[in-house]
């Protein structure tokens, strides 16, 4: 069987058992575990569009997700819109952030990027706390209704009170999410992305435009990050300016490295992981910050392909075969 | 073809460039020579759009291209070589030219995200193409390879073949046949004639005077930033003020 | 105008603290190219080492800030060994994302270790209040502007009139230079982090008396120093310096006379709108 096998295999297995989830688990707190790890796993597929494929680390995108949050709750909470075409405002309006985040930021590159972007990520973040008459402040959002009902033709209406029409609907979007995103980068435009992040300069003077792609990149994945921002303040039915912060961003670095960064499974295997393993040790919040500290050094070290990176160099022994593995010269 | 007029660069003091004007004619080889320090790859920096002129002009093909940045001068048909090669390191050499395929094809994110017709019709072209650029070069046979893995004389090659995917109407090489020993030297001369064939105008920067001797039609000598001398590779050859700057000591052979 | 000088002599205080921290951060940078995000928390960790000499052992209050810093310089070694050389040829968001990580691993620490609840360092100084043209001045505070000023003035000579501080200075403008005509980059690595360490537990410690010790406290640090690092431009040691104090003075007079609610808010401001209108920022050349 060949690599390209065993991963179709594994794709179709793993969707197979999340759709068949609910049916076979029906512990709630599992189902909210799973539900949380698929709405982070949408923001770090968001995140590693930035880190993993245009190489560039954005601090910037907790703010997008909060941005996103913010509108559709807002747009939902008081105006009483149905939350779809919410969830689209949402998405827009993530993106929008991204142009508007991107421009100034996109000028720079480094260290000087990440710190732009999590100075535009703070400023958001703030005013999301002190506009009170927009945003209700440091009191945040509460009641948020859960998804409105989507009339189905033929089988009538699905509504989404339910966990597990929750847990089918963040499911849906991420896979969803991961196509998308797949599409984009097996493309020229995604060649495109790839040729930033490996040697930039190269890449303009071959005549790729490097600030208008790293700009739509960061679009793209502003949209997917107030997606999944959207998502989560359905689901919690609370949203606070914190939710636009600074610490979102570093758990959605965290998902991405730890998971694999630039591999398409990798965000979803870090968020996944991240989400469920710190609850099976129950730990305070104290020692969790210690573990994730902890855990970013190691891996950064000695594993800086993450989890799939491992599993893929562990298949690539255990079939040592001579395909892509490079002679020395 | 590509025409410089007074074309200067300062550096703090250091006027790298000066007052330099410079024609290259359509099909010709052109070699472009000098001292280190000279300014050469200044002047390609400053063409390739890397840099930008402090003062004077840069047309290309009767348009003014002077302060464009890079990818914008490629897009206009100008691509070039790296004085320290320059390539998509962790990447294989097919995905290496394929990114090279951006500035000639036009399918974006629509077409992408649908995989409409043209997206695949597209993906196709660019895939034959990199093939035949492959061919070309003489790098079939290494696609997977990954291309910070290969040696110097094949990473030379590919990234004269991802100049040339850009289909430009002006390559400027910079120092090709740094660090290559005596046959593979001759291979790469082989390979420029080539180009030349297919129609493309050549612009090399070279230290290697049989090199120079052997390929160009036209000559122009460097120092300090100005030009001190142009002509047939013979008549620059034997110009005293050319030997002078040189000071004594002839190019690496 | 008495708010005006009260200000001001804050606004000097605060941004020398700053300039510290920038002044260790772009040393760091410039050696080992990696922007340690961690440092203001090494700035807190040397202020909570402060705190303890003080009021468990009694010492000094500078004499205290002065162990700090050679504590920090030790620790500093030990991040560069442990952490930051097994990644230097890796890409460089990989320091970056290191750097983060040791960021989560200061504050976990000392949260674990020390508490959440502030802890107010008592100085001698504390009461001596002194009055220069109305305006109302805490010794303490005239106090850690000169430390500022006798740091930078010790670092300046230390960069310019010995050996190692020449050698520092050669690998980061000529990296390549350097290390060929046999200059060590590991050892010079390895200072740079004592040095900058150093900093910025110097930063923590005279910061601490006034803004209270707190596992938290070393966040704001770090990201105002990055905002001055890059207005002034990525290793320029007087960028840092002067920066430093300009930041500092625009925070306090903002605070003082529009509102000191957004505090925080001001030098993110300045940062969104320099680089809106100058990318490269204040003095520094395009990345």
């Amino acid at each position: 069987m060949t690599a390209r096998q065993a991963r179709w295999l594994l794709t179709c297995g793993l969707l197979g058992l999340g759709v068949a989830v609910p049916a076979l688990i029906s512990n709630t707190y599992i189902l909210h575990l799973l539900v949380m790890s698929c709405i982070w796993a949408i923001l770090a597929v968001s995140m590693n569009l930035m880190l993993g494929v245009t190489g560039l680390l954005s601090l910037a995108h907790g703010a997008l997700f909060g941005i996103g949050g913010y509108t559709s709750a807002l747009l939902v909470v008081r105006t009483g819109m149905n939350f779809w075409p919410a969830l689209g405002l949402a998405a827009v309006a993530g993106g929008l952030g991204g142009l508007v985040i991107g421009l100034p930021t996109l000028r720079t590159r480094g260290p000087y990027f990440v710190i732009s972007s999590l100075c535009f990520g703070l400023v958001v973040q703030i005013m999301m706390d002190k506009w009170e008459d927009l945003t209700f402040g440091p009191l945040g959002i509460t009641s948020i209704p859960v998804a409105s009902p989507l009339p189905v033709p033929g089988i009538g209406r699905i509504t989404f009170e339910s966990l597990p029409a929750q847990y089918y609907l963040v499911l849906a979007v991420l896979i969803l999410a991961v196509f998308l995103v797949r599409r984009v980068v097996d493309s020229r435009v995604g060649r495109a992305f790839h040729a930033i992040r490996v040697n930039e300069d190269l890449a303009e003077a071959l005549g790729v435009p490097a600030m208008r792609l790293a700009l739509l990149a960061f679009v793209l994945s502003g949209m997917i990050a107030g997606v999944a921002g959207s998502l989560y303040a359905m689901y919690i039915t609370y949203l606070n300016p914190s939710d636009a912060g600074f610490w979102v961003s570093l758990n959605g670095i965290l998902f991405v490295v730890v998971g694999g960064v630039g591999t398409v499974a990798g965000p979803i295997v870090g968020a996944f992981v991240m989400t469920i393993l710190p609850e099976t040790f129950r730990l305070f919040e104290e020692f969790r910050l210690l573990i994730f500290g902890l855990l970013l050094i190691v891996v950064i070290i000695f594993f800086p392909q993450g989890i799939v990176g491992g599993v893929r160099r562990f298949w690539r022994f255990a079939r040592r075969s001579p395909e892509r593995t490079t002679p020395h010269a | 073809m590509l025409e410089i007029q007074a074309l200067t660069r300062q550096f703090g003091g250091l006027l790298a460039v000066n007052g330099l004007d410079l024609v290259v004619k359509e099909g010709e080889i052109l070699s472009i020579i000098g001292p280190n320090g000279a300014g050469k790859t200044t002047l390609f920096n400053l063409i390739g759009g890397q840099i930008r002129p402090t003062a004077g002009r840069i047309s290309f093909a009767g348009r003014d291209i002077s302060g464009w940045p890079p990818h914008a001068v490629a897009k206009a048909g100008i691509a070039r070589t790296f004085q320290s090669t320059s390539l998509f390191g962790e990447l294989s050499v097919i995905e290496n030219l394929l990114i090279s395929c951006y500035c000639r094809t036009r399918v974006g994110l629509r077409g992408a995200l649908l995989r409409s017709a043209g997206f695949k019709r597209e993906e196709r072209e660019s895939h034959q193409r990199v093939r035949q650029m492959l061919e070309f070069v003489g790098l079939d046979g290494q696609e997977q390879r990954r291309a910070s893995d290969l040696p110097t004389e094949t990473q030379q090659r590919l990234a004269m073949a991802l100049a040339l995917a850009t289909k430009p109407r002006l390559l400027l090489l910079d120092e090709p046949t740094a660090g290559m020993n005596d046959e593979e030297v001759q291979g790469l001369v082989g390979l420029i004639r080539r180009i030349r064939e297919t129609g493309v105008t050549v612009g090399v920067i070279e230290h290697r005077m049989k090199v120079v001797m052997g390929i160009s039609d036209r000559v122009v000598v460097l120092d300090h930033g100005v030009k001190i001398a142009e002509g047939s590779p013979v008549e620059v050859q034997e110009n005293p003020e050319v030997i002078a700057a040189y000071l004594g000591t002839e190019g690496s052979d | 105008m008495e708010l005006f000088l009260q200000q001001v002599a804050n606004g000097i205080m605060v941004g020398g603290v700053y300039g510290l921290v920038a002044l260790g951060l772009t040393l760091i940078y410039g050696v080992l190219y990696i922007p340690n995000f961690a440092l203001g928390h090494q700035a807190m960790i040397g202020a909570y080492i402060t705190f303890f000499l003080v009021s468990l052992y009694r010492v000094n209050y500078f004499l205290a800030v002065a162990i700090a810093m050679a504590v920090m310089a030790l620790l500093g070694v030990a991040i560069e060994r442990l952490i930051f050389r097994p990644i230097k040829d890796a890409p460089h968001v990989n320091g970056f994302i290191a750097a983060f990580g040791l960021l989560f691993l200061l504050e976990s620490s000392s949260l674990i270790a020390w508490g959440a609840s502030y802890r107010k360092i008592e100085t001698a100084y504390d009461s001596q209040v002194l009055t220069i043209l109305g305006a109302h001045l805490p010794l303490q505070r005239i106090m850690v502007v000169v430390a500022v000023i006798v740091i930078f003035i010790a670092i300046q000579l230390f960069l310019r009139r010995t050996m190692a501080g020449a050698a520092l200075r050669a690998v980061s403008q000529q990296r390549e230079a350097a290390l060929l005509v046999g200059i060590d980059g590991d050892r010079v690595a390895s200072l740079t982090m004592a040095v900058g360490s150093a900093l910025a537990a110097a930063a923590g410690g005279l910061i601490g008396p006034v803004i209270l010790v707190f596992p938290t406290m070393g966040s704001m640090l770090i990201v105002k120093a990055f905002v001055i690092i890059i207005l002034g431009g990525m290793g320029s040691v007087a960028g840092a310096i002067v920066g430093g104090f300009l930041l500092g003075l625009v925070e306090s007079l903002a605070s003082g006379f529009i509102s000191p609610s957004y505090k925080d808010l001001y030098a993110f401001l300045f940062l969104v709108i320099v680089l809106a209108v100058r990318p490269t920022g204040l003095f520094g050349r395009a990345h």
